[in-house]
C-alpha cells in the first residue's frame, strides 16, 4: 500500500479517517459521559433502593412489633398475671414472645418498674436461647419511652441493641403497665438486609468522631475498623448513613455501603466492550475508506496511466474509467481529446517532415533516414537555377509549378527523394560509389531534356548539382553541407554538377566561423596587406600595386578574402574593413615613400560601400585636401556596383570622379555591367576579368573580345588592365595589342609589403624612385593624352 | 399548701344552726363549674365519726349499668362494706374486670342475667374496664364515709343535716390531675360554703366508642 500524502486518494482516506475518528471519539465520549451519568445514576438508584430497603424493613418490623405488643397489651390473661407471681408473669410473656419470635420482651408495671424481662441469647447463627434478666424489678431506664409509646426504640442491653416497641396494658381508661417486644439489631438481620440490597449493611453508633459497629454482616469490615463516616478521600466506596434514632444519647446510624469498584465493574466491562466494538468499527471503517478511496480515485488513477501512454505517444489506449455517468462522459471527451492529438500530431509530423508543396519528405525525414543508410552512396543536391527570376517575371504561382515539375521528375528516378529548401532537392543514390558518378549525373540530366511547358510558357528547366560521397561514416550534416557547398559552386561557375572536394568545404566552414570576428580581427591587427604588382607595358615599369587583404586567423592561418568578404558585407561590417584597408594602404605608401619608393596602390571597396555617403565624403576628406592622395590611392569596384542601377551608387561614383579619385572597374566582363554605364560613369580604368586573359593566346575569340574591350575603352579615354596574366605570350599579346598595365602569377602573385619590397631589387622591371618623381608627374599627365590619340 | 384555694364565707348566724346545709362548689381552673367530680367528707377525728355512723338514713345502693356498651355512669361511688350492683342492660354479654386497686375482681354478666353484686371493703379506686370491650371504661370510688356526692351541672355537691364536728374534704375525679387528687382540706362544721377550684384541668373523658365498629351482616351465605 502506497500512499502519498499528496494524492487525492490519500487525502479522501485521511478525510475519512479523521471524520471517522471524529465521529467515534465524540461516539464514545458520549457514552463515556452517559456512562458515567449512568453509573451515578445506578449508584444513586441502588443505593436509594438499598435505603429504602432498610427502611422499610426497620418500619416493618416497628410496625409489626408495635401490632404485636399492642395486641398482647390488650391479652386479658398477661392482664391477670401482671402483677401477679413473676413465675407466672415470665411465662405469659414468653409464650407471647415465641408466637413474633423475638429477642426481647419485657414487661413494665405502671410505676416504670420492670416485672419481667426475657432476652434471647445468640447460641449461634440458629440456635437461641432465652434467658430472664437480672435487672427485673429494676427501674426501666428509659421512663420518657412510657410516654411516647408505639414507636420503635432503639435499647441497648448487655452489649446487644434491639428494636423495642411498647404498648401499655390498659385497664379500664388506666393504664396498669407495658409490655414491649423487639428484636435485636445483630448480625443476622444485617445478613439478611444485605442480602435483599446487596449492599453491605451495618448498624453502628456515632461517639463524637468515632464509630463504633453494633451489628455488621461482613465482619471483614468490623475487623479493619473500617467506618462509614470517615473521609473517604479516594471516593473507594458508595455510601449511605441515615439515622434511626439514639441510643443512650448517641446517635445511631444505619449504614449501606459498598465498594464502588465492585458495583461500577459491570459497567467497566461495558465501556471496555464498546471501546473494543469502536475499535473493531474504525478498523472495519477504515479498510472500507481505504476501499472506497481507492475505488473513487481508481478512474482517475486509470486516467493518469493513460495520459501517461499519450503523453508517450501511444494512442491506441482503451479508454475506460468507470460506469458512472460522469465518469463515462470524461472518459468520452478523453477519448475525442486522444483522437484529436493523434490528428494533429499526424498532421504536424506530417508538416515536420514533408513539404507541403511537393509532399515530398523534407530535410528533417533526410536526417531521419539517414542513420539507417549503409555506405557508400552518392548524395545529391540540385537546385533549380533561376527560380528567383521566375518568380520574380511569372510570378510564385509558376515558380511552384516549376518546382513541382522538378519534383515529378525526380520522382521517376526512383531513389530516395527530399525535398530539402525552396529550390532544392536531395538525392541518395544508395550503393554508388565514385565510379558511378557520371552515370547518375546523365539520369537526373536526362530528366531536365524536355522543356517545361505551362500555360504555354516555354520553360527550359535548369539545374545545378551538387555531388558528394560518402564512403566513411560521416555526420549527415556534414554531407549536407558538402553538398551544399558543391551546388554553390556550381551554380557560380555555371557548371552542371560540382563534386565535393575539402578546399569547398574549408572555405564554408571559416565563413560560418568568421562571421563575427571581423571587427575584433581589425582591433587585434589580424589583417595584412599583400601587395600584387601591376606591370605598365609600355614602360616595363612597376608604378602601381594592388592591395589584397590577408586574414592571418590565430586558428585558420591565412584566410583569402573569397572566405570572408561576402560574410563582411553581409553582416554590415564592410565599411570598418574598407577603412582599415585603406588606412592601412596610406601608411604603406608613406612607408615607401619613405624608403624612397614612389608606389601608388589600388584597394578594391566593396559596392556597399558606395551606397554609404557618409563613407564617400570621409574618402574625399582623406584623400583629397592636403595630403593629394587621390591619384596615389586608387580604388577599384566591381561591376555589381553599377549593375544594381542605383542611383545612390551612381551618384556617388560621380562624386568622387569628381574629386579627382581615381576608380577602376575590376573584373569587367563577368558581370551584367552595361556599356551604356561605362559610358556614363566614365571611370579612368578597366580591369579585364583573368577569365579571358588566362586562355588567350590559345582562344581566338578570347582575344577578339579583349582587342576589342582595349579599342573601346581607349576609345572611351579609359585605361585597360589585364588580369590573370600567366605567361609570357599573353603579356606579350597583350603589349601587342596596347593594352596598358598586366597583373598576374607570370609578373608576381601577391606579397606581403616586405617581400615586395625585396622581389622590386630583383625584378626585371622599372620602378620608379623618389629621385625621379618628376618623370613620373610627366609621365601620369601625358598618359590620357596619347591614349585618346590612339 | 396554697396552690388550693378555699374561700370561706362566715356567717355567724348561719354557722350557730345545726343541721344547716354545706354547700361544696367545685370549679375547674377556668373557673367553670366542674361537673362530674367527686366531693366526700372523711370524719377526722372519733366524735365526729361517731356522729356520722349514727347518721340514720344511709345513701342508696350504687348501680353501675352497662348499657350501650358504656359503663353508666362512667364515676360511681359507693360507702365500704355496701353493695354495688352491676347490671347490664345491654343484649350482649360484658366481662366485667379490675386488675388495679385492693379488690380485684372478673365476671361476665349475660344478657338479661340478673345484676351482679359486689361488696367491697375498703376505701379504693377501682378501674373497670370489659374483657370483650375494650373501649368500656368506668370508675367505681369506695369511700369510707357516707357523705359523698358528685357535683351538679354548677359544681355543686350539697350535704344536708351535716352532724358537726371536724372534717377532711376531698375531691376525686379519675381525670383529675395528681396535685387535684392528692387535695384534702380540714373542714369544721359548722362553717361556711366551701368552693374548690382545680388547679389542673380534668382530662377528657373517655368517649367508650368503639372506633373500628363494624357492620352485621344480613346471613353468612
Amino acid at each position: 500500500m502506497k500512499l502519498s500524502f499528496s494524492s487525492l486518494r490519500s487525502t479522501i482516506f485521511f478525510c475519512f479517517i479523521v471524520l471517522l475518528i471524529a465521529v467515534q471519539g465524540v461516539s464514545f465520549f458520549t457514552t463515556q459521559v452517559s456512562t458515567k451519568k449512568l453509573e451515578q445514576q445506578k449508584l444513586s438508584s441502588q443505593l436509594n433502593q438499598a435505603e429504602t430497603l432498610l427502611k422499610n424493613e426497620m418500619r416493618n418490623r416497628s410496625y409489626y412489633l408495635t401490632a404485636f405488643a399492642e395486641t398482647a397489651a390488650k391479652d386479658y390473661g398477661l392482664k391477670q398475671v401482671l402483677n401477679e407471681d413473676t413465675r407466672s408473669l415470665l411465662v405469659a410473656l414468653n409464650n407471647h414472645r415465641k408466637r413474633i419470635d423475638s429477642d426481647i420482651a419485657i414487661a413494665i408495671d405502671d410505676q416504670g418498674m420492670i416485672l419481667a424481662k426475657l432476652v434471647m441469647k445468640d447460641i449461634d447463627l440458629d440456635t437461641k436461647r432465652v434467658s430472664t434478666a437480672k435487672q427485673s424489678h429494676a427501674p426501666f431506664k428509659h421512663q420518657d419511652w412510657l410516654t411516647n409509646l408505639a414507636t420503635a426504640n432503639f435499647y441497648s442491653f448487655n452489649q446487644e441493641l434491639f428494636q423495642l416497641v411498647l404498648a401499655p396494658i390498659i385497664n379500664g381508661d388506666i393504664v396498669i403497665g407495658y409490655v414491649g417486644f423487639g428484636y435485636k439489631l445483630n448480625q443476622k438481620l444485617t445478613m439478611r438486609l444485605a442480602n435483599l440490597t446487596s449492599f453491605n449493611v451495618g448498624f453502628g453508633l456515632q461517639d463524637g468522631a468515632n464509630w463504633q459497629w453494633m451489628a455488621l454482616n461482613n465482619n471483614t469490615f468490623w475487623e479493619n475498623a473500617f467506618s462509614p463516616i470517615e473521609n473517604d478521600p479516594e471516593n473507594h466506596y458508595v455510601i449511605s448513613n441515615y439515622k434511626l434514632g439514639e441510643v443512650d444519647g448517641k446517635p445511631l446510624y444505619a449504614s449501606t455501603f459498598h465498594l464502588r469498584s465492585s458495583l461500577t465493574a459491570s459497567i467497566k466491562e461495558d465501556s471496555l466492550q464498546l471501546l473494543l466494538m469502536i475499535i473493531v468499527t474504525l478498523i472495519i471503517s477504515l479498510l472500507g475508506a481505504y476501499f472506497i478511496a481507492s475505488k473513487v480515485t481508481q478512474p482517475l488513477r486509470r486516467l493518469v496511466s493513460i495520459a501517461k501512454s499519450i503523453a508517450s505517444g501511444d494512442y491506441s489506449s482503451q479508454i475506460f474509467t468507470g460506469r458512472s455517468t460522469e465518469l463515462r462522459l470524461l472518459a468520452k471527451h478523453f477519448e475525442e481529446m486522444q483522437q484529436a492529438i493523434r490528428s494533429r500530431e499526424s498532421k504536424i509530423s506530417m508538416q515536420a517532415y514533408r513539404d507541403s508543396l511537393t509532399l515530398l519528405p523534407n530535410r528533417n525525414q533526410f536526417y531521419l533516414d539517414i542513420d539507417d543508410c549503409q555506405i557508400p552512396f552518392i548524395l545529391v543536391q540540385l537546385n533549380i537555377r533561376r527560380l528567383a527570376e521566375i518568380n520574380d517575371t511569372l510570378g510564385h504561382d509558376v515558380g511552384d509549378e516549376v518546382i513541382a515539375e522538378v519534383a515529378k521528375r525526380l520522382k521517376s528516378l526512383e531513389v530516395p527523394l527530399y525535398h530539402s529548401s525552396g529550390n532544392g532537392f536531395i538525392m541518395r543514390f544508395d550503393d554508388k560509389t565514385e565510379a558511378h558518378l557520371q552515370a547518375c549525373i546523365n539520369q537526373i540530366n536526362q530528366q531536365f531534356e524536355s522543356n517545361f511547358i505551362y500555360q504555354n510558357i516555354v520553360l527550359h528547366l535548369q539545374v545545378n548539382i551538387g555531388v558528394t560521397f560518402a564512403s566513411k561514416d560521416v555526420s549527415s550534416n556534414q554531407l549536407l553541407k558538402e553538398v551544399d557547398s558543391a551546388v554553390q559552386i556550381a551554380k557560380r561557375n555555371n557548371a552542371l554538377y560540382q563534386l565535393y572536394d575539402k578546399q569547398i568545404d574549408l572555405n564554408t566552414l571559416d565563413r560560418l566561423q568568421l562571421v563575427n570576428r571581423i571587427k575584433t580581427a581589425i582591433e587585434h591587427n589580424e589583417f595584412t596587406l599583400y601587395f600584387q604588382p601591376k606591370l605598365c607595358l609600355k614602360t616595363d615599369t612597376i608604378k602601381e600595386v594592388e592591395a589584397l587583404v590577408r586574414w592571418k586567423h590565430p586558428v585558420h592561418g591565412l584566410i583569402t578574402p573569397d572566405a570572408f568578404i561576402q560574410i563582411t558585407e553581409q553582416t554590415g561590417q564592410m565599411k570598418a574593413l574598407s577603412l582599415w584597408v585603406i588606412k592601412s594602404a596610406i601608411e604603406q605608401y608613406y612607408f615607401w615613400q619613405a624608403n624612397g619608393i614612389e608606389m601608388r596602390i589600388a584597394v578594391n571597396i566593396s559596392p556597399e560601400n558606395l551606397l554609404d555617403d557618409f563613407f564617400c565624403s570621409m574618402l574625399i576628406e582623406k584623400l583629397c585636401n592636403d595630403s593629394k592622395l587621390n591619384n596615389v590611392i586608387r580604388f577599384e569596384i566591381t561591376e555589381d556596383a553599377f549593375i544594381d542601377h542605383n542611383s545612390k551608387a551612381v551618384e556617388n561614383i560621380l562624386m568622387l570622379k569628381e574629386h579627382g579619385i581615381y576608380l577602376s572597374i575590376d573584373d569587367y566582363g563577368t558581370g551584367y555591367s552595361s556599356l551604356a554605364q561605362l559610358k556614363n560613369l566614365s571611370v579612368q580604368e578597366l580591369k579585364i576579368d583573368k577569365c579571358f586573359i588566362q586562355k588567350l593566346v590559345h582562344e581566338p575569340v578570347d582575344q577578339l573580345i579583349v582587342s576589342s574591350t582595349i579599342q573601346l575603352a581607349h576609345k572611351l579615354g579609359v585605361t585597360v588592365v589585364a588580369e590573370g596574366v600567366e605567361d609570357k605570350q599573353t603579356l606579350q599579346w597583350l603589349k601587342t595589342h596596347q593594352c596598358e598595365k598586366a597583373q598576374g602569377y607570370y609578373i608576381s602573385r601577391p606579397l606581403p609589403a616586405p617581400d615586395l619590397f625585396d622581389w622590386l631589387s630583383i625584378a626585371p622591371y622599372k620602378i620608379i624612385k623618389i629621385d625621379e618623381q618628376e618623370e613620373i608627374q610627366q609621365d601620369n599627365t601625358t598618359h590620357p593624352a596619347e591614349l585618346l590619340e590612339s | 399548701m396554697t396552690a388550693i384555694k378555699v374561700i370561706l364565707f362566715s356567717a355567724a348566724l348561719l354557722c350557730s344552726l345545726p343541721g344547716y346545709a354545706l354547700t361544696i362548689t367545685v370549679q375547674t381552673v377556668t373557673g367553670q363549674p366542674a361537673q362530674g367530680v367527686v366531693a366526700y367528707l372523711l370524719p377526722d377525728d372519733v366524735q365526729t365519726r361517731q356522729k356520722v355512723n349514727a347518721l340514720p338514713a344511709a345513701p342508696p345502693l350504687t348501680t353501675i349499668s352497662q348499657k350501650d356498651k358504656k359503663f353508666a355512669p362512667y364515676l360511681a361511688v359507693t360507702q365500704s362494706h355496701k353493695d354495688v350492683i352491676f347490671a347490664n342492660q345491654d343484649n350482649i354479654t360484658h366481662h366485667i374486670y379490675s386488675l388495679n386497686g385492693h379488690s380485684k375482681f372478673d365476671f361476665k354478666i349475660a344478657k338479661d342475667a340478673q345484676g351482679k353484686t359486689l361488696r367491697f371493703e375498703q376505701a379504693d379506686e377501682i378501674a373497670m374496664g370489659c374483657n370483650i370491650h375494650d373501649w368500656m371504661a368506668g370508675h367505681l370510688l369506695v369511700v369510707d364515709t357516707p357523705l359523698y356526692g358528685i357535683a351538679s351541672k354548677n359544681g355543686q355537691v350539697v350535704f344536708d343535716s351535716l352532724p358537726n364536728g371536724q372534717y377532711r374534704l376531698v375531691v376525686f375525679h379519675p381525670q383529675m390531675g395528681d396535685v387535684d387528687k392528692s387535695f384534702s382540706q380540714q373542714l369544721s362544721y359548722p362553717a361556711l360554703d366551701v368552693t374548690v377550684t382545680l388547679q389542673q384541668a380534668l382530662q377528657s373523658l373517655p368517649t367508650q366508642e368503639n372506633m373500628d365498629d363494624f357492620d352485621f351482616l344480613e346471613a353468612y351465605d
